[in-house]
């Protein structure tokens, strides 16, 4: 209780209540331009947190990614072109009521829902992460490098069309992580003579590279001024056909519900993400309608399937993280390399060892989610106009605050490796290869190695060490079931797709 | 490009570049440690070998596809020379910062990621290359005091 409370009072801090805010209007500004993203704003973010402490830092970052879970529908309710993938599917009655002049009551049933599918996955992190950490806590490190397996797996099956290039990516990941120097020995580990190498490869420079970067050099590529065949803007409509009132929440709530329970249990697994959710909820919803025939063209309860499902993703990606140390999808293995930044490290320890700061960043989310509720109000109609930028001048300019960002927090010498790794990022998107599996693998890498130096060590040659370990060897076997199974299943869905 | 055949070719070049981290870049660029505990190499030789063998194995079940994909993916000549530009035009920006200072290389960033993304009109181009790298510079330069060149 003690903790708790001191927990939360460091978190309603004016400096942290101004850094959230400031960062829920960044999430919700890149979200609500097309092509940009809020994955991009916590990628960017990332490096300028070095100068924050570690409760500011985490609070603007998980800031920006509530932020973004609101942002995405704004282009996809006005212009049918989702700002960020998980609005896909709320362009499916959003911007149908959009066409009806109901634009801005879609926008408010998208923030409703949004704001409440998000509080209510809060709720679940805080009453779950704590007992899961304590069963965490049991395992040994055979244990949780058989229960990163497993993610791996899990992520680079569930998110690329290839378990094995999913694999292949999140072994590279593994890789580069190790460059710098051995854990043990301090000797030099392909680093190639480069002091700046000596500290390994910053996560900054790897993230916004091949994240952001990678990203734009992909848009930059493709995009040609004029290519954008943007549906006709259907305006914010008149305001007497737009009222949201509690009559309609009411009316929407159970579609609510029930799209937060699929979006919490979708985003405690890695891997599977917000897109995932936004569409099983859609599905959901349209299937258990009295009247399915009314979704696509408008249905209310359209938009806030989606936008309940994908904002309840966000919260409950928290629960492997902090409780396991391991991130459910790229924005959290963002967050936590900005937790390692600050010297923290997420896993079962963290809530006996350092729980003032579990609550406390409990705290952060609390006022991140009230800083949505009550933005959201008012930013609408803002972002209806942003998102009317083109293309080539956001762009260009998210480019130099990238490199920007880079050297202020690193050096020049990251700046230039940031050239590599958008290469790397724009070939691993054309080619297939899960960039998210890559990130993951990159920011599990020294876990990963740890444990399973620690785990080799112990064993002591002896193989009936691991016969000894049933939870391992049951993880273990459970990642190698998964990989043949998803494996299968992509071997049936390209003979589909072949035929 | 069909996908099929952009697999065969990732996977022989991920077991190409595999076998030479295996037998050149981990024995001359990582030391054998001390003699005791994990050899430095220890890691790095399972990841490498790792990426070796699944890369063989997305190429042989690629060779082996009775029933390929058909998709196709636009990676060709044409976006491989897109690629070089940006990472060209990214590279002098980041030699102008390094060699002249931080707005020449910032303003030349700006201008020609728009031109190169299409944009022609200077009334655009100019204010954008300007302004947003003096902002930048003001805000972290002057008022956050980082050092940026």
């Amino acid at each position: 209780m003690h903790d708790l409370l001191l927990g939360l009072a460091d978190a309603f801090t004016l400096t942290n209540l101004l850094y959230i805010a400031l960062g829920v209007l960044i999430g919700q500004i890149f979200a609500a331009a097309p092509g940009v993203g809020a994955l991009m704003a916590i990628t960017i973010a990332v490096p300028f947190t070095f100068y924050l402490s570690p409760v500011t830092a985490i609070g603007l970052l998980v800031g920006i990614n509530k932020g973004g879970t609101l942002g995405g529908a704004v282009s996809a309710i006005l212009m049918n072109t989702p700002g960020s993938p998980e609005a896909t599917a709320t362009t499916f009655d959003g911007y149908p009521m959009s066409r009806k002049g109901e634009a801005l009551k879609a926008l408010r049933t998208a923030h409703a829902s949004s704001v409440t599918g998000d509080a209510l996955s809060d709720l679940v992190l805080f009453l779950v992460a704590a007992p899961l950490a304590l069963v965490a806590m049991r395992m040994g490190p055979l244990e949780m490098a058989a229960v990163v397996l497993v993610a791996f797996v899990v992520v680079g099956g569930m998110v690329g069309n290839s378990v094995l290039k999913g694999l292949i990516a999140a072994a590279l990941g593994v890789l580069l992580s190790l460059v710098g120097t051995d854990p043990e020995t301090a000797g030099e580990r392909l680093s190639f003579g480069i002091p700046e190498l000596m500290d390994g490869l910053a996560i900054s420079a790897v993230g916004i590279g091949v994240l952001a970067l990678g990203e734009i050099f992909r848009q930059a590529i493709y995009h040609q001024r004029g290519s954008l065949h943007r549906l006709p803007d259907a305006g914010l409509g008149n305001p007497a056909q737009n009222h949201f009132g509690w009559r309609d929440y009411r009316h929407i709530a159970p579609t609510i519900f029930k799209s937060t329970g699929i979006g919490t249990l979708i985003g405690a697994i890695p891997g599977l993400g917000s897109t995932a959710a936004a569409f099983l909820g859609y599905a959901s919803a349209k299937r258990s309608a009295k009247n399915p025939d009314n979704f696509g063209k408008g249905d209310i309860r359209g938009v806030a399937a989606t936008e309940a499902a994908n904002s309840a993703v966000v919260g409950s990606n928290f629960i492997p993280l902090l409780s396991l140390g391991i991130p459910g999808n790229v924005a959290a293995a963002l967050i936590l390399g900005a937790f390692v930044i600050h010297g923290i490290t997420p896993g079962p320890q963290l809530f006996t060892d350092q729980a003032r700061l579990v609550y406390a960043i409990f705290g952060a989310m609390v006022i991140g989610t009230l800083c949505n509720l009550f933005f959201g109000l008012f930013t609408m109609r803002l972002f209806a106009k942003i998102i009317r930028l083109p293309l080539q001048l956001i762009l260009p300019c998210v480019v130099l605050l990238c490199v920007t960002g880079i050297i202020v927090a690193s050096n020049l010498f990251s700046a230039w490796l940031l050239i590599g790794f958008a290469a790397l990022g724009f070939l691993m998107r054309m080619l297939d290869f899960s960039f998210v599996t890559f990130i993951i693998g990159f920011v599990l890498g020294p876990m990963f190695e740890l444990n399973v130096r620690q785990s080799v060590l112990l064993a002591d040659g002896n193989i009936g060490y691991l016969l000894d370990r049933p939870i391992a060897c049951a993880f273990i076997l459970l990642a190698l079931v998964l990989t043949w199974r998803l494996s299968r299943r992509q071997a049936q869905a390209g003979k589909r797709l072949a035929v | 490009m069909l996908e099929r055949n952009l697999d065969l070719w990732a996977g022989l070049l991920i077991t190409i570049a595999g076998l030479i981290g295996l037998f050149y870049l981990i024995p001359n660029h990582i030391g054998a440690g001390f003699g005791f505990g994990l050899s430095p190499r220890f890691f790095p030789y399972l990841c490498v070998g790792a990426i070796t063998v699944l890369g063989a194995l997305l190429f042989i079940t690629r060779l082996r596809d009775k029933q390929p994909s058909t998709r196709r993916i636009e990676l060709n000549r044409r976006s491989l020379l897109r690629l070089l530009l940006l990472i060209g035009l990214m590279a002098v920006s980041l030699l102008l910062l390094q060699l002249i200072g931080y707005l020449a290389g910032a303003m030349f960033l700006v201008a020609t990621f728009m031109l190169a993304m299409g944009e022609r009109r200077l009334s655009w181009i100019l204010p954008t290359a300007v302004v947003w790298p003096l902002l930048l510079w003001l805000l972290f330069k002057l008022a956050l005091g980082a050092p940026l060149d």
